[in-house]
C-alpha cells in the first residue's frame, strides 16, 4: 500500500499517515466509526473519504508538481479503490465493485473477494476494541487505545489480524492491524534484507528495494554512507527507539536445486539458479521423481535490520 | 552386456514385450513399427508413465477412483514428425480422505478427499540412436487442483555491488542520547 514493497511485512509511509489520523482523542474515533457504521449500513465506501477529514490532506502526500515524486492523495486513494477493492466509478462518481464482476480483485492474482468489506470490517472492529476498555468499567479509560497498522503478503487470500491487548502495568492497550493480502501484480521481493541502494524507488525502476533513506538500521554496523548520513543514526541505541520494524532473517537467500540432479540430464549449465526438476528431458527408463517449485536456501549469517520508511519500514520518531 | 530389461515389462504382453525388446536395439525401426502400430504406442505410454504415476500419487496421498485411473485420447494420439509418436493421457484418482487412511510423504500435504485429473503426453522418439522417451506433465494444474498455489512475488536480487559490507559500528550503550534531538520525554508512544 506504500510506493513498493520489498520485504514481506510493511508498515511504510501510507499506513503510517493512516494511522496518524486514525489515533486520535476518544471523540475523534468515535467519529471515525460513525462515519464507517453509516458506510456499513449504505454499503459504501464513504468511510474511505469521510472517515477521517484530514487524512487525504496530509501535506505527507505528493503535491504533484513537478518534481515531486511522492505520489498524491487522489493517486493513493485512486489505487485504493481500483488495485486493493477492486472498484470502478461510475458515470455519476461513485465508487462500486466492477460490473460485470472480473475472475479476480483489483490487482491481487489468483483471488477473488470482496476486500473492501474486509477491511471496512476490520477497521471499524479495530475502532471498537480502541474504544473500549478492556474492563466491564469503562469509566477507568477515558481515552481509545492506539491501533497500528501492517501489511502482510502474501497469502492464498485476503484476510485482516485485528489484535488486541492491555500493555501491563499501564492504563493502556493496543490494538494491531494486519492486513494479510495475496500478492499482486507486479510484485517482488528482495532476496535480502540489506540495503545497497540510497532510496527504494530509483530512477526508472520497475519495483522497490531495499534502501538506506530514513531510518534504515543494520544492527551492529554503521550507516552505510556515513560521510553524507554523518548524523545516523539518529538514535545511537537502536532499543531506544521509539519505533522500529526489525526484519530478523538470514543475510541472503537464494534458490537451490539442480535441473536433472536425479535423472542427470537437462541441465543448461546455470545449476545455481535451476529449480526443477525435469521430467521432459529425454529417457529410456528414470527414477523421476516429484518436481518441487523454488526451494529457497537463506545464506549467510543471521541480522537484524530496520527497513526504511520508503521501503516498508518505519521512522524512528514515527513521522512520515 | 545387455541393457536392463524396463521396469515395467509386466505391464506389457509377452507378446508386446518380445516385440519391443526385439526391436529396442534399432530405434528407427521401433519407431517406424510404433507409428503403424499406435495401440503398441499407447500401450508403451501407458506402461512407462503408470509405475511412476503410482508411485508419485502414493508420496501424494492419491489413489486411483472406481472408474478413474489412466487412459489415453485417440484424438490426440499419433504419429509426430518423421519419426515420433505422440501419446496425450490423464490419470484420474481422489486424494484420499483422512478417514481413508489418507496422506503421503510429499511435503505431508493434507489429505482433502477431493477428485484429481492429472493430465500429461508422452512422446517416444529416436534419439542419438536410442528410443527415448519425455513425459510433459502438467505438475501446475495438478497442484492448482490440490489448492496449492504460488507465492507469485519475484525475487530480485539485493547484494553488494563489491561485496563489501559497512563498517562494525561500536558497542552500544556507550551515548544513549540522540544526534541532534532532544531529551526523550518520559514513557513511550506506542504509536
Amino acid at each position: 500500500m506504500g510506493d513498493g514493497m520489498p520485504y514481506h511485512l510493511e508498515k511504510g509511509p501510507l499506513l503510517r499517515i493512516f494511522e496518524g489520523h486514525l489515533n486520535g482523542n476518544r471523540a475523534s474515533l468515535e467519529a471515525t466509526l460513525g462515519v464507517l457504521e453509516t458506510s456499513e449500513a449504505n454499503d459504501s465506501v464513504d468511510w474511505l473519504f469521510a472517515g477521517a477529514p484530514a487524512l487525504w490532506n496530509d501535506p505527507a502526500f505528493g503535491s504533484g508538481n513537478p518534481g515531486d515524486r511522492r505520489p498524491t492523495a487522489d493517486e493513493m486513494r485512486g489505487r485504493l479503490l481500483t488495485e486493493w477493492f477492486g472498484y470502478e466509478q461510475d458515470g455519476a462518481g461513485n465508487w462500486g465493485p466492477k460490473q460485470p464482476p472480473e475472475q479476480t480483485t483489483g490487482y491481487w492474482i489468483g483471488y477473488r473477494g470482496d476486500v473492501h468489506r474486509i477491511v471496512r470490517t476490520a477497521m471499524k472492529w479495530a475502532l471498537k476494541l480502541a474504544l473500549g476498555t478492556g474492563s466491564d468499567d469503562r469509566s477507568k479509560q477515558p481515552e481509545p487505545w492506539p491501533i497500528e497498522l501492517f501489511w502482510k503478503c502474501p497469502a492464498p487470500w485476503f484476510e485482516a489480524w485485528v489484535v488486541s491487548r492491555r500493555v501491563p502495568r499501564t492504563d493502556m492497550g493496543l490494538v494491531t492491524v494486519f492486513l494479510v493480502s495475496p500478492s499482486h501484480e507486479g510484485a517482488s521481493v528482495a532476496e535480502s534484507p540489506i540495503a545497497y541502494s540510497a532510496v527504494a524507488t530509483p530512477p526508472g525502476a520497475s519495483h522497490p528495494i531495499p534502501s538506506w533513506e530514513d531510518d534504515y538500521q543494520w544492527i551492529g554496523k554503521k550507516h552505510p554512507d556515513p560521510n553524507k548520513f554523518p548524523d545516523r543514526p539518529r538514535v545511537k541505541n537502536a532499543v531506544d527507539r521509539d519505533f522500529a520494524t526489525w526484519v530478523v532473517t538470514h543475510k541472503q537467500h537464494r534458490i537451490f536445486g539442480h535441473v536433472g540432479r536425479e535423472t542427470g540430464v537437462g541441465g543448461n549449465g546455470s545449476a545455481e539458479r535451476d529449480r526443477e526438476k525435469n521430467t521432459a528431458g529425454p529417457q529410456e527408463f528414470a527414477d523421476l521423481t516429484i518436481p518441487q517449485l523454488a526451494m529457497w536456501e537463506g545464506t549467510d549469517k543471521v541480522v537484524v535490520v530496520a527497513p526504511s520508511l520508503p521501503a516498508g519500514g518505519i521512522k524512528h520518531d514515527g513521522k512520515v | 552386456m545387455p541393457p536392463d530389461p524396463p521396469p515395467w515389462e509386466d505391464e506389457l504382453t509377452p507378446e508386446q514385450l518380445e516385440l519391443f525388446l526385439s526391436l529396442r536395439e534399432s530405434p528407427e525401426d521401433l519407431m517406424g513399427h510404433l507409428r503403424e502400430d499406435v495401440d503398441l504406442a499407447v500401450t508403451l505410454a501407458r506402461a512407462d508413465t503408470r509405475p511412476y504415476l503410482r508411485s508419485w500419487f502414493s508420496e501424494m496421498g492419491i489413489e486411483r477412483r472406481p472408474g478413474g485411473g489412466w487412459s489415453n485420447d485417440p484424438e490426440r494420439t499419433g504419429p509426430i514428425g518423421p519419426n515420433a509418436v505422440g501419446v496425450e493421457w490423464r490419470w484420474v484418482g481422489t486424494h484420499k480422505d483422512e478417514a481413508d487412511g489418507g496422506g503421503g510423504d510429499f511435503n505431508a500435504i493434507a489429505p482433502s478427499g477431493r477428485d484429481v485429473t492429472v493430465r500429461g503426453f508422452t512422446l517416444m522418439g529416436a534419439e542419438d540412436r536410442r528410443f527415448m522417451v519425455r513425459r510433459y506433465i502438467d505438475w501446475a494444474g495438478l497442484f492448482a487442483q490440490l489448492g496449492l498455489t504460488l507465492n507469485w512475488r519475484t525475487p530480485v536480487a539485493s547484494e553488494s555491488p563489491n561485496g563489501e559490507e559497512p563498517e562494525d559500528e561500536e558497542p552500544e550503550g556507550e551515548s544513549p542520547e540522540r544526534a541532534g534531538e532532544p531529551e526523550r520525554p518520559e514513557g513511550r508512544p506506542t504509536t
